[in-house]
């Protein structure tokens, strides 16, 4: 998030902005009772500069989807009240963002849609949300190498679970054109996180569709090497490395991981990133590596206990144990 | 021949080195003729209407349905019970019985090694017609399956199956394998499914490799129907229309197969997260190493649909091809590169002339596999997988609680769980009642009372 914020003295309709948030009647699916696990309470700030504190309080709570949510809404009715100030836009839109990609994940580990009428309602309501800040800022500042790269954050991000195969390439291929412009003017944009989407899309995206695999791999290792210390950065470029048969600098690369330092807004990110390390060096059959950087996320676990594990549904729903060895998957 | 007469030619009946032959007469019941039986033994059921779900935990069980002037042996779940046959004893013979309108699954083994499952009819509406999993040395041939919810023929994490000559129709896919590991699919013929064959490595599952298929000589026509999935399965991502889908496997050869008329395309080769985009970083998610050998394509990707539509749009097309490939898999070739419609196969090589899978006769060991005797913990985490995950998840509601409510209610209280699972009665309004389990053998029900109880964690 931002550090700066403008324009809090505006704040006057902020709570008229901020009921708490329900879900709409009617959402069905294979668990009807999740739907109603998509409200949460959200605080009703006396004033803007509660509204900012409550924000900074609850934002780094990131494990918390229902505090990063709250976040995002506080972001929206402070951004709201100030509709020309492009700060408080591009810092709404981020946050929603955060929170879009945090949804967007609790679903990916739903291997079989138990909760989707959660995630749905959850989605549909941020999407909204970051809708009118993407639009805002594409009128007041369409050429800001920041702005060009929030909206193409935002475009995937919502496309990524609620749209159609049709509806995320064209974010995709959206998304390419304004990465490549705003990595170009500034290629640190949004700590790095512009040139990481450019690197993923180009990398995963099929070659007749805007994919290139050399861009890719560029792009990603320019990233990396931007924010060597961002978990997601590394594990990516990793990754990349190793399904293109370069084993030994992923392996390298992955290594890397094991010098984390998280801030606390950086903890379950740092989580998540050891576990996928440490399965990745698995399947690169790096034993010694997988070991260290289990270890590493099993001592960030154990000092802060409150982080999501990322228990897959799938084993959930299969017992989470493979049912012949015994040994957890 | 009467049927009266035919019953005491057959209960006269007995097979040499002491193994019995059992008759199960309309009216009776086929399972106490299983659990009568010993290893060896042949169960043979007469034509009739059989309405219970048999289970198998005794090795080399032969349950033999008797066609008789037409007339076969029909197993009945009436849309009311969940599961058909189940088995779990290694060199299980399922042959011959008329398995229809189980919620669950038709026939499923669980952990059985050295089965066949030959010359049945499944029909749905089910889930899975025919489930083998975790099994090794496995035959399934000449079935005719047929309104699946899923695969009507799924091989899940198994090593070594031929599955040969069936006919599967009017599911979401008409023959899959999935995270599996030697599989000949050969001379069946797949059609009216919304996905024709399949080969795929699904995230989230204990094993984490799928290789070595080969798919051949199979007619794969017209799996043109509309997906009729529940949403958020993971099929609902399936576009109608796909011939064969090659999904994140390794090591697939495609030979020699008859692939007309569906409408999306041929042949897809896609990674793993082209349907599924579950994380799951121990997995190689691109196809590799596939060969696509000389096929006959006829009248493919007339009109695309999904996410094929979507992506052959964004290269500027409208129409399908033979073979679309989105992945990015390395070590691939492709036979006749110039005879058919193609799209993303820029990385494959050409095959080598003369490359074949001719010399693979099948891809079953040459002698029985291994019969390892389960530990009772591992009976429990197999009945578990086979009976109770289909409605349970541990911490949130699906078709029946949680488990979580379940271990609360009964903890330290196995013997009672594995009683109630026996004989449930509805406790809980909002949730329907769970069918009895009385089928399952007392120990196998304490042995998953215990796991629930103990071993399953979040």
């Amino acid at each position: 998030m931002p550090e700066k914020v403008s324009g809090a003295g505006r704040l006057l309709v902020l709570a008229a902005l901020l009921p708490v948030f329900a879900p709409p009647a009617g959402a069905q699916s294979r668990n009807e009772q999740s739907a109603a696990e998509a409200a949460y309470p959200c605080p009703v700030p006396a004033d803007p500069a509660a509204a900012l504190q409550a924000m900074g309080e609850l934002y780094p709570q990131k494990h918390d989807r229902n505090k990063l949510g709250c976040a995002a809404d506080l972001a929206h009715a402070v951004a709201t009240a100030v509709p020309e100030d492009v700060e408080l836009a591009l810092q709404a839109l981020l946050v929603t963002v955060e929170y879009i990609d945090h949804v967007n994940t609790l679903w990916d580990y739903d291997l079989y849609g138990v909760r989707v009428p959660e995630w749905t309602v959850r989605l549909t309501h941020a999407i909204a949300q970051g809708r009118e800040h993407e639009a805002r800022l594409g009128e007041l500042a369409a050429e800001l190498p920041a702005v060009l790269a929030a909206r193409a954050l935002f475009e995937v991000s919502a496309a990524y679970r609620m749209g159609d195969a049709a509806a995320q390439l064209a974010a995709a291929r959206a998304a390419i054109a304004r990465l490549s412009a705003a990595t170009t003017a500034e290629p640190g944009v949004l700590d790095g996180n512009g040139m990481h989407l450019l690197g993923r899309l180009y990398f995963e995206l099929p070659e007749f569709s805007g994919g290139d695999v050399e861009r890719g791999l560029q792009a990603l290792a320019q990233a990396h090497q931007l924010v060597p210390g961002n978990p997601a950065f590394a594990r990516h470029y990793a990754q990349a490395l190793d399904l293109e048969r370069r084993p030994e600098e992923a392996r390298a690369v992955l290594a890397t991981l094991l010098a984390l330092d998280p801030a606390p807004p950086d903890w379950q990110l740092a989580a998540d990133e050891l576990r996928n390390g440490r399965d990745l060096a698995a399947r690169m059959q790096a034993t010694e590596l997988q070991r260290q950087l289990d270890e590493r996320r099993a001592a960030l676990l154990r000092e802060h206990p409150q982080l999501l594990t990322r228990a897959s549904s799938a084993a959930n729903l299969h017992g989470g144990v493979d049912p012949i060895t015994g040994k957890a998957y | 021949m009467k049927a009266a007469s035919l019953t005491l030619l057959l209960a006269l009946t007995w097979t040499s080195a002491g193994a019995a032959t059992l008759t199960v007469n309309p009216g009776e019941s086929i399972q106490a003729a299983i659990n009568r039986a010993a290893p060896g033994d042949t169960v043979r059921v007469l034509p009739g209407t059989y309405r219970e779900t048999v289970f198998i935990d005794k090795n080399d069980i032969r349950l033999q349905g008797v066609v008789h002037e037409g007339r076969w042996a029909v197993m009945d779940g009436e849309s009311r019970l969940n599961d058909g046959i189940l088995a779990s004893g290694h060199g299980v013979i399922i042959e011959r019985m008329w398995v229809r309108h189980y919620k669950g699954n038709g026939i499923m083994t669980q952990g059985a090694n050295n089965y066949q499952i030959i010359d049945n009819v499944v029909e749905g509406p089910c889930f899975y017609a025919i489930f083998p999993q975790f099994g090794r040395n496995g035959l399934v041939a000449r079935n005719f399956v047929t309104k699946s919810d899923d695969a009507a023929i799924y091989v899940g994490m198994s090593d070594g199956v031929d599955v040969l000559y069936n006919v599967a129709s009017h599911s979401i896919i008409g023959i899959e394998t999935e995270n599996s590991r030697g599989q000949l699919i050969e001379g069946n013929y797949v059609h009216d499914n919304v996905l024709g064959i399949a080969t795929t490595m699904l995230p989230g599952l204990p094993v984490k490799t799928a290789e070595t298929t080969i798919i051949r000589r199979n007619f794969v026509v017209a799996n043109n129907i509309e997906n009729f999935a529940p949403p958020g399965a993971i099929t609902a991502a399936a576009p109608s229309g796909i011939g064969i889908l090659v999904l994140g496997t390794d090591t697939t050869v495609v030979e020699d197969n008859y692939i007309r008329d569906n409408r999306s395309a041929g042949v897809l080769v896609a990674d793993t997260s082209f349907f599924v985009t579950t994380p799951d970083v121990r997995m190689d998610p691109y196809p590799d190493e596939l060969r696509l050998l000389r096929n006959t394509y006829l009248g493919n990707g007339a009109d695309p649909q999904g996410s094929v539509k979507a992506i052959l749009e964004s290269a500027g097309q409208s129409t399908g091809v033979d073979v679309l490939a989105t992945g990015k898999g390395r070590g691939n070739c492709i036979a006749e590169r110039e005879a058919v419609r193609s799209l993303g196969i820029r990385r494959f090589e050409d095959c080598a002339p003369g490359t074949t899978s001719a010399a693979t006769l099948s891809m079953r060991p040459s002698q029985p596999v291994a019969a390892p005797e389960y530990t009772p913990e591992q009976v429990g985490r197999l009945t578990y997988l086979a009976v109770c995950s289909g409605c349970h998840t541990y911490n949130a509601r699906l078709v029946g609680p949680p488990m979580l409510a379940i271990k609360a209610l009964y903890a330290g209280r196995p013997a009672a769980l594995a009683d109630w699972i026996a004989t449930p009665t509805r406790r809980r309004p909002e949730y329907p009642e769970m069918p009895p389990q009385a089928y399952l053998p007392e120990q196998v029900r304490l042995a998953v009372a215990n796991y629930i109880l103990g071993e399953l964690e979040n």
